[in-house]
């Protein structure tokens, strides 16, 4: 790689890295410990230690979250983390309800995005996607998916645009069918004969099983049948098969 | 007249009940009213606040790749954290590959162009952060750390072809603040190749120091 490029590449994620700790501004949300006491640990998991311990009564600051912990300041300075389940246990300043929700079965069936990747068999050929999914409503959802082929004569990268259809929201092992469109660009493997790249659209009809693993995790089973628009006499058609792991949020 | 009359008192009947029912029905809320002040929010929750749960971040060190030698490698790394313990990350780099030893030994047989040494990999893996801890910097600073596994497949891309890639491999986080992680991260890249005639499995082995930023 090229020195320039390089630079790009470092500027860019730099300017990354820039912007991100200014989003930090927000109103200071203070609460009151409602209960004997709450463990304050040095870092975001349940094995950091415990420091300090928050009093009944006692006004805390709230800063961040990460996962499931949620950063806190208290009235000295002392900056910790405590768990969700224990800032349910402190109430508002003007006596508000504190709600924080962990992530659930429930929280799969209201998701508003997607994140995934899988492996698969793209007819005999190894296959990796990645995609990403935004929920119009409960049932109908809009994706956008990535796909490579790894063949042993010829790899081929794949887009396609899907909508997808789960009519039974409120299952743990839900189904789903899909409509897509996209392209698919094949080339050949240079070792063999000189042969050119093409290009192709691509429409995709499949179907599959999501099913809740827990906390923010899916496992997604998922076939596709697609067709390649040739300009040949006939179409050719692939079937897919992926297996893959999603976070929802 | 006096129909209309009758109309009328109903009316003012029904009306008068309506109306005394609601207010019966309000007592609470205007004693509320005026106890508490104006609330603006009913409930705290987590859109509150802001959720650190993604991660950005660049990495460099050094790739071996099987026969082609030990070189520089440069990569960024997105993640997003599920749980303080799993996290799935996205990763994409550059590096290069050397002259192997028969291209050394043999004088001026080259088996790859300059363009067919570039390689560039991508991969998607999940991970599992265990053993938390601390490090300790002098008497009186302490930052945390963490170790993590992480496995995942993607593709190599070096010589014109595409090669699915398996990689497993574990690494040290380092927290100067909560926001920013040094990062020690070992990589096994496995994978299929056959450019040299016959198909060969390899594991290349990967180093790196990354920086990476929560956000």
């Amino acid at each position: 790689m090229s020195l320039p490029t390089y630079f790009t590449r470092l500027i860019c994620v730099c300017s990354l890295l820039f912007i991100t700790p200014a989003c930090l501004a927000k109103d200071a949300t203070n609460v009151i410990v409602d209960t004997g006491y709450i463990d304050v640990h040095t870092g975001p998991g349940r094995g950091y230690p415990v420091f300090h311990a928050l009093e009944k009564g006692e006004t805390i600051e709230l800063l961040k979250q990460r996962t499931d912990w949620i950063k806190v300041k208290t009235k000295r300075g002392k900056k910790g983390w405590i768990h969700v389940s224990d800032v349910n246990k402190t109430r508002g300043v003007n006596g508000e309800v504190v709600a924080f929700s962990t992530p659930g079965f429930e929280q799969f069936s209201n998701r508003k995005f997607e994140l995934g990747f899988s492996a698969g068999q793209f007819e005999n050929s190894d296959s990796i996607s990645a995609y990403v999914g935004w929920h119009l409503n409960k049932n109908i959802a809009l994706e956008a998916h990535a796909t490579q082929v790894v063949g042993d004569f010829s790899d081929s990268s794949m887009f396609t645009a899907n909508v997808v259809l789960t009519p039974f929201t409120n299952w743990r092992i839900t189904p789903f069918v899909t409509l897509g469109a996209g392209t698919i660009d094949i080339s050949p493997d240079a070792t063999l004969v000189s042969t050119e790249d093409r290009t192709n659209d691509v429409l995709q009809v499949g179907g599959g099983i999501y099913g809740y693993i827990g906390r923010r995790f899916v496992a997604r089973l998922q076939y596709n049948n697609n067709t390649l628009v040739t300009d040949r006499n006939e179409n050719e058609e692939i079937n897919e098969w992926r297996l893959g792991i999603t976070a929802f949020f | 007249m006096a129909t209309r009359n009758n109309g009328f008192l109903l009316g003012l009947a029904i009306v008068a009940t309506a109306i005394s029912s609601v207010s019966y029905a309000q007592d609470d809320d205007v004693l509320e009213a005026i106890i508490t002040p104006d609330l603006e929010r009913r409930e705290i929750k987590e859109s509150d606040l802001d959720a650190e749960d993604f991660e950005v971040g660049l990495y460099f060190g050094v790739i071996n790749i099987e026969d082609f030698g030990s070189n520089d490698v440069v990569g960024v790394r997105f993640a997003y954290h599920v749980s303080e313990d799993f996290f799935i990350e996205a990763a994409y780099a550059e590096s290069s590959l050397s002259e192997t030893s028969f291209e050394r030994l043999s004088g001026d047989i080259q088996l790859l162009t300059d363009d067919q040494r570039d390689v560039t990999y991508y991969n998607l893996s999940v991970g599992y952060n265990f053993l938390p801890g601390e490090v300790f910097l002098g008497s009186k600073r302490a930052l945390n750390t963490n170790f993590y596994l992480i496995a995942g497949i993607g593709s190599t891309e070096f010589a014109d072809e595409e090669q699915f890639t398996y990689n497993v491999g574990a690494g040290l986080n380092v927290f100067p603040t909560d926001w920013l992680s040094i990062r020690l991260d070992f990589r096994d890249y496995i994978f299929e190749h056959d450019i040299f005639g016959e198909t060969v499995s390899t594991n290349n082995l990967e180093a790196t120091l990354g920086f990476n930023i929560y956000f």
